[in-house]
């Protein structure tokens, strides 16, 4: 057991902060997500390898595990990063579960040529990941036909295809979709986070099939566990950054004739910030440390982490946005983005409370 | 990164593991489990076992008689042994003053006390603490006069653990003049059995005799038996309390702990079913575990060197650690509902008063603990000490 970055993942870290540092600024930022967001940062990271990282090299990918991708997406939540980035893991997990040609030929599309895919697997009155889809698959000649409603498919309008669950004749079925095609009403709208969700119609929609019955479960678990190592990471990041800012405003803000950071409350209070991006990173360890292991050890810890990746995000820039004050209201100050940031994070694919009865279930 | 543990150190655990069915006696375990302090007798007995294995002190490194284990075997071993309830050796001599003898001590204090640490032939306990020098025990005011070569050591400690049963005590006195409080005290070993030391029990809110107070009246102590340099025993204080990052998690025992809280919800009955069937119980009882889980890899961080900033990392382990054992314990005491009401005495270790009619197998034993470990957000540096050293890494950088 050792758990230090080796020298590359060490190099990756410090390369990606640098190029999130410099390219996608907060100022950077801000221009990229007023509309949407802008082709060029995505074109940058694909030419940096980001979305093959953790894939296959005989995908195109280049090789890395989950704790690659968990640098990256740390990284990105340090910087606030909206894209298609996570959309596209979850969705490539999910595919290399599935296996077969098609699936395969799909985690080449993402590994080599920056292919961004979204998922489509909430519907309206939902409350999470595990909720059985209610849209319906027909099978028509060689293809299917869908019918129902998505809802909150995030990243959908930059996707170059989506992944649509539904229900077919033995359980479940993954099914494939291009965006524009017809028989498909779409509405786009922003996230209170800048991110980009839609909400879809699906009538008599013409999906090709992915993976179906009990394959298509665990390709969603799988999809589900990376969604949970994704956002636990990128929640790392967020609390992180979130922390320092908060930091550096408390030590240059003054009342009463003192420096904020001179009150012990201000300094426990950040204190307490701290020992849970601590509690955050090790759960994010141990839910990496399943990878390999039995499919029930990586459900526990997977949704483990989520639950403490919503509540710590939620609580340390909650903490941080109060420490601003009046400030830490404005959309110009980097604290009011970390906190929405979070409060998206924390509800995403489900909250909290819908986690922590998962995890409540598996206790024995 | 590597998550899984070597072929080695899976044979290990298992190694440890058949010792243990062997050889640890179960009226010891069956006493531990159930959440009394371990008399002196079961520490003894327990020691000189694990000693004739060399096991008895799993942090020293081979030159002094330790089993020379990596930070992972030894975590393996305190696991395994907090799982099969063992009682924890008194933490005094082994993980505290010996490694300050054999990494500043003289070759005499080496020699003489060292081995009779291991061997469990000496028991010491710690007089650092005093009415007035609580969280702040820098202000100490026992004091050590020389004369000649030796210290005539005069002042009050508290709060001392085993010192009823202790040979020797590590005893922080000041002995020189010093504008900083921090300097001018010295790191004295006294024997107990001197007659100017006087050992007056504290009864706590356990009803347990567990800590005490000591008095010091004109107690020689001879140069030889001074730490390192005088004046510096600030420093060797400190490395004794930084020697020990990731103790203070309490990891092990709150795990076992968990899965005690576990049966106890399992077997406790509320509307015709089992307390543990009750979801508001479960998600309280998962939120725990998820944060337990969680502090296991914090303390496998700190062990491979992975954090950043061990200060802080370990007063966070210690936050962290002390309030996931008191959820436990509280989540525990809830599933017995009225049942922790009665006063159980531990019938084992004297007459006691009487048992109630009804005495669940679970109850005694239970409460004191809890009480007990109330202190656990108290001693070794109170939560706020803790929040104060995290800032001070924290504007650090």
């Amino acid at each position: 057991m050792d758990l230090r970055p080796n020298e590359q993942q060490s190099m990756l870290r410090d390369s990606a902060r640098r190029f999130l540092g410099e390219a996608y600024d907060f100022d950077a930022r801000r221009k990229d997500i007023v509309g949407n967001p802008s082709p060029g940062l995505w074109k940058v990271v694909t030419d940096l390898g980001w979305p093959g990282a953790a894939l296959p090299e005989d995908a195109g990918g280049l090789g890395g595990s989950v704790v690659e991708y968990a640098i990256l997406m740390e990284e990105m939540g340090r910087s606030l990063y909206v894209g298609p980035f996570l959309s596209t893991a979850i969705c490539a997990a999910a595919l290399r579960s599935a296996e077969g040609p098609r699936a395969s030929e799909l985690v080449a599309q993402i590994a080599s040529n920056g292919a961004k895919v979204a998922l489509a697997h909430g519907e309206p009155g939902g409350r999470g990941f595990f909720d059985r889809p209610t849209a319906v698959a027909r099978g028509d000649g060689d293809g299917y036909r869908i019918s129902g409603r998505k809802r909150l498919v995030h990243d959908l309008a930059a996707a170059d295809f989506a992944l649509v669950t539904a229900a077919i004749a033995d359980g479940v079925g993954l099914f494939l979709v291009t965006p524009d095609i017809s028989g498909l009403a779409r509405r786009d709208y922003r996230a209170i986070d800048n991110g980009q969700a839609s909400d879809l119609e699906l009538d008599g929609t013409p999906a090709e099939l992915i993976v179906a019955g009990d394959a298509a479960q665990r390709a969603l678990d799988d999809g589900f566990y990376w969604l949970s190592i994704g956002l636990g990471a990128e929640a790392v990041g967020i609390a992180e950054g979130a922390l320092s800012h908060t930091s550096d405003y408390v030590g240059v803000r003054r009342q009463f004739g003192r420096m904020l950071s001179d009150f012990q409350v201000i300094q426990h209070r950040l204190a307490d910030m701290f020992v849970e991006i601590e509690q955050l990173k090790s759960s994010l360890l141990g839910a990496m440390s399943t990878h390999g292991g039995g499919p029930l050890e990586r459900m526990r810890a997977a949704l483990g982490l989520k639950v403490l990746a919503g509540q710590v995000a939620a609580k340390v820039c909650g903490d941080g946005l109060h420490l601003h004050g009046g400030m830490g209201m404005t959309d110009e100050m980097p604290i009011s983005h970390f906190y929405r940031r979070a409060r998206v994070l924390e509800a995403q694919y489900g909250n909290s409370d819908y986690f922590l009865a998962a995890y409540a279930r598996l206790l024995d | 990164m590597d998550f899984s543990l070597s072929p080695d150190e899976r044979a290990f655990r298992e190694e440890v593991r058949a010792f243990l069915r062997e050889r640890l006696p179960k009226d010891i375990a069956r006493r531990h489990a159930r959440g009394y302090h371990p008399p002196k007798a079961d520490l003894i007995r327990w020691q000189v076992i694990l000693h004739e294995k060399g096991w008895s002190a799993p942090g020293w490194p081979r030159e002094w008689g330790g089993p020379g284990w990596s930070a992972i075997q030894q975590f393996i071993f305190e696991d395994e042994c907090a799982l099969a309830d063992a009682p924890l050796p008194s933490p005094f001599g082994l993980k505290l003053v010996g490694p300050v003898i054999y990494t500043f001590g003289s070759d005499e204090q080496k020699a003489k006390y060292l081995p009779k640490i291991l061997s469990g032939e000496t028991f010491w306990c710690q007089g650092f603490s005093e009415p007035g020098s609580g969280s702040d025990l820098a202000s100490l005011q026992t004091r050590g006069e020389r004369d000649g070569g030796d210290f005539v050591v005069n002042g009050r400690k508290i709060w001392t653990t085993e010192a009823h049963f202790a040979d020797m005590m590590f005893c922080l006195a000041r002995t020189e003049k010093s504008e900083r409080q921090q300097d001018g005290i010295s790191f004295l070993l006294i024997d107990m059995n001197d007659p100017g030391m006087t050992v007056r029990p504290i009864a706590t809110i356990d009803s347990g005799h567990t800590v005490n107070e000591v008095f010091i009246d004109d107690v020689r102590v001879p140069g030889r038996d001074l730490v390192g340099e005088p004046g510096k025993g600030w420093t060797y204080a400190k490395f004794l309390l930084d020697n020990e990052r990731t103790t203070n998690s309490f990891v092990h025992r709150s795990k076992r702990d968990f899965r005690r809280m576990m049966d106890i919800a399992r077997a406790a009955q509320a509307d015709g079913g089992s307390v543990l069937e009750d979801e508001a119980f479960r998600r309280r009882a998962a939120r725990v575990e998820i944060d337990l889980k969680a502090l296991e890899w914090a303390v496998l961080r700190m062990l491979s060197g992975e954090v950043p900033d061990p200060s802080a990392s370990a007063s966070a382990l210690k936050l962290k650690g002390s309030s996931i054992q008191h959820e436990i314990l509280d989540l525990a005491i809830a599933a017995m509902g009225p049942d922790i009401i009665p006063f159980y005495p531990d019938t084992e270790q004297g007459p006691g008063d009487n048992l109630p009619f009804w005495t669940p197998d679970e109850a005694p034993g239970l409460m004191a603990q809890y009480l007990y470990r109330r202190a656990g957000t108290i001693y070794a540096g109170t939560s706020e000490v803790q929040r104060g050293i995290i800032y001070k890494q924290l504007s650090r950088r």
